[in-house]
């Protein structure tokens, strides 16, 4: 039992200690490494995916730079607790020069760890107006909940909303930006009702039988939920253009959507969406064009820096980020936070379509 | 190294968590699922004492160890009923309810958005700010939870609740209160849990419920049978195969398009052929 005790312990100091000696050849190319830390496994899996086509595309766009891209890819489940974990290996042992990571919690679990190494974190996420920065050395990037509301709120008054019941997964800033879209409506005098439920939730048809009288319907989290949430008001027999909401469009029932108002991050153009969909497979895009944003801001600032610390790369970053990029404009804001508009979109054919016009 | 120390300090973590599980689960043969929901309630402690009263991390170990202890008291009744997989099924109750509470009290959790900023512990004006001065302290608080485990383990009270495990019926005709006895040491695990909990919101700087889910209690219950039931060296051994073992994973060169699903997979089937071959644990006296 103690010479397998001393193997496992050997075994970890070995890979942790092990240095990967790059030793580059004087022809070839200095690496910049990122780490990116996604939810490849479990119930969010869809999303890392997506997000993981972003930033292989992002770096397979650009060809002739001075460095080689190497992108390190980690598994955090979802849980920050993870992505901390992945975070201090990629920085330690891989010595990464960047992290990139989806969603709030990891954001604000890696950014204390990366700031201490001086290394870049780059977040994409939804986020809130004046939210505190997320580190000094974080970029995070994302449409806000408050550009969520107001395209919403633009799309019902379209449509002629007068009753609606707004259900949202208790997760992230759904629920609560939910609870605020619900208070804005009720203000401009649409009669609105808001419902939370935890992540886990199978069974809606308890819940949407409360609201047999209504015809309008927002939805608000992440598949399998949002998508058992359509089929269950389909079957209610709700209209799919009475059906809006945000987060729902990153299933991979697409021939159901045709029809339903997502209210979602950019996209894109409708190019990169056919380009993420043919070359990595994908059912559905969500937030690709986030971390291919995000992917190609450091690439310019580490091509236009004279020297390779991270620091610089930031400053530049910071300085330059002024363009216009694949979710919009890139415009990074003093507290390190880049907002984008929300997209109305709609799926034709099983293709997202963009609306807000 | 950095990294090494940081795998550590999540290993003096799960250590004083497994610790103070099999307590209850090893020594007494209590099923509880509701450990998740004491580490939890630690690590909220601490996250809410130091970000909104103000108060210094130690003093917020003391609060998340007062306040699981008073939860435990009174669930503890309720629980100290019961036996096996009733025991199991309320104890997983109580999981899901504070679960649902940190979820859902946003004025005080901050819901599913979480609790940053939560700071490092100090101690006349010395602060462990350091991942290795962390580590340094972790491991004294492990430690401490290592021989208090021990001393109950070797005292009269740990002999009842060994003998509670084997038989409650005899030992109550024996002149025991086993309800007592149950009660005390639920208390007692769900204590030492908050300073886990405490450690974590400390090391980790932001916490949100999804650590805390009902699935987290299981992964410890996983590493007390895995190192073994009743034992403290087997508590200690659990906690650092099933940390360290993901972690050896993320080195083993698989490709990339399928190396997250793959570990998951390796991680799964080791756990299967352990319980195939080693079913009652590295150090385990007992089967579950």
């Amino acid at each position: 039992m103690k010479k397998v005790l001393l193997s496992l312990m050997m075994a970890t100091s070995l890979v942790a200690c092990g240095e990967k000696t790059e030793a580059p050849k004087e022809n070839e190319k200095p690496v910049v490494k990122i780490g990116a830390v996604l939810p490849l496994t479990g119930n969010t899996s869809m999303l890392g995916e997506s997000l993981k086509a972003g930033i292989l595309a992002a770096v397979a766009d650009r060809k002739d730079t001075k460095h080689k891209y190497e992108i390190v890819w980690e598994d955090d489940q979802h849980s920050p607790a993870k992505a901390v974990a992945a975070a201090h290996k990629l920085i330690s042992s891989d010595k990464v020069n960047a992290v990139v990571t989806f969603m709030l919690g990891m954001g604000r679990a890696i950014a204390p760890v990366a700031d201490r190494a001086g290394v870049i974190t780059l977040v994409a996420t939804l986020e809130q107006k004046n939210m505190k920065p997320m580190g000094k050395m974080a970029i995070v990037q994302g449409p806000s909940v408050e550009s969520f509301q107001a395209r919403s709120l633009e799309v019902f008054k379209k449509k002629g909303v007068k009753k609606i019941a707004l259900i949202a997964a208790n997760v992230g800033v759904s629920c609560s930006g939910t609870q605020q879209l619900g208070k804005k409506l009720s203000e401009d005098g649409v009669e609105a009702v808001v419902e939370c439920f935890n992540p886990g939730e199978r069974n809606f048809r308890l819940l949407l039988s409360k609201y047999n009288d209504y015809s309008d319907f927002y939805v608000s989290g992440f598949p399998p939920e949002t998508e058992l949430l359509i089929s269950q008001l389909l079957e209610m027999g709700v209209k799919k253009d009475r059906i809006f909401g945000q987060g729902m469009d990153t299933g991979e029932i697409v021939e159901e959507y045709n029809g339903i108002n997502h209210i979602s991050p950019s996209n894109g153009t409708p190019e990169f969406v056919e380009r993420l969909t043919k070359e990595y497979g994908l059912k559905n895009v969500y937030m690709a064009a986030t971390t291919y944003d995000l992917i190609n801001l450091i690439i310019d600032a580490f091509e236009n820096v004279s020297e390779k610390s991270n620091e610089k790369v930031l400053e530049y970053m910071k300085l330059n980020a002024t363009r216009k990029c694949m979710s919009g404009t890139c415009e990074i804001q003093p507290n390190g936070f880049i907002v984008n508009e929300a997209e109305w979109r709609t799926y034709k054919d099983g293709m997202p379509v963009v609306m807000n016009e | 190294m950095e990294y090494l120390i940081n795998l550590a300090i999540l290993f003096g973590i799960y250590s004083m968590l497994a610790l103070s599980l099999n307590l209850v689960v090893g020594m007494s043969g209590l099923v509880s699922l509701a450990q998740a929901a004491f580490y939890g309630i630690g690590a909220y402690a601490t996250a809410i004492g130091m970000t909104s009263l103000g108060l210094g991390f130690f003093t917020t170990i003391l609060l998340g160890m007062v306040i699981n202890a008073l939860i435990a008291f009174v669930v503890g009744k309720i629980l100290s009923r019961f036996q096996g997989d009733i025991y199991a099924i309320v104890s997983a109750g109580l999981s899901i309810i504070v679960f649902s509470i940190l979820l859902n009290w946003k004025s005080v959790t901050n819901g599913p958005l979480g609790i940053f900023g939560i700071g490092k512990p100090e101690i006349a004006g010395y602060t462990f700010y350091s991942n290795a001065t962390f580590l340094l302290l972790t491991l004294v608080f492990t430690i401490v939870l290592f021989v208090i485990y021990h001393w109950i383990d070797k005292s009269s009270f740990g002999r009842v609740l060994k003998a509670l495990r084997e038989d409650e019926k005899l030992t109550q005709s024996m002149g025991y209160k086993t309800k007592y006895y149950k009660s005390v040491i639920f208390v007692l695990s769900a204590a030492l849990s908050g300073i886990a909990g405490s450690f974590f919101a400390s090391y980790i700087a932001f916490i949100d419920p999804s650590t805390f889910q009902l699935k987290e209690g299981i992964f410890l219950f996983t590493i007390i049978i895995v190192g073994g039931l009743s034992s403290a060296k087997g508590s200690v051994v659990g906690a650092l195969i099933l940390i360290s073992l993901p972690e050896i994973l993320r080195f083993i060169g698989l490709p990339y398009e399928t190396a997250a699903q793959m570990q998951q997979i390796i991680y799964g089937a080791m756990l299967l052929l352990m319980m195939v071959f080693k079913p009652q644990g590295l150090f385990g006296k007992y089967r579950m």
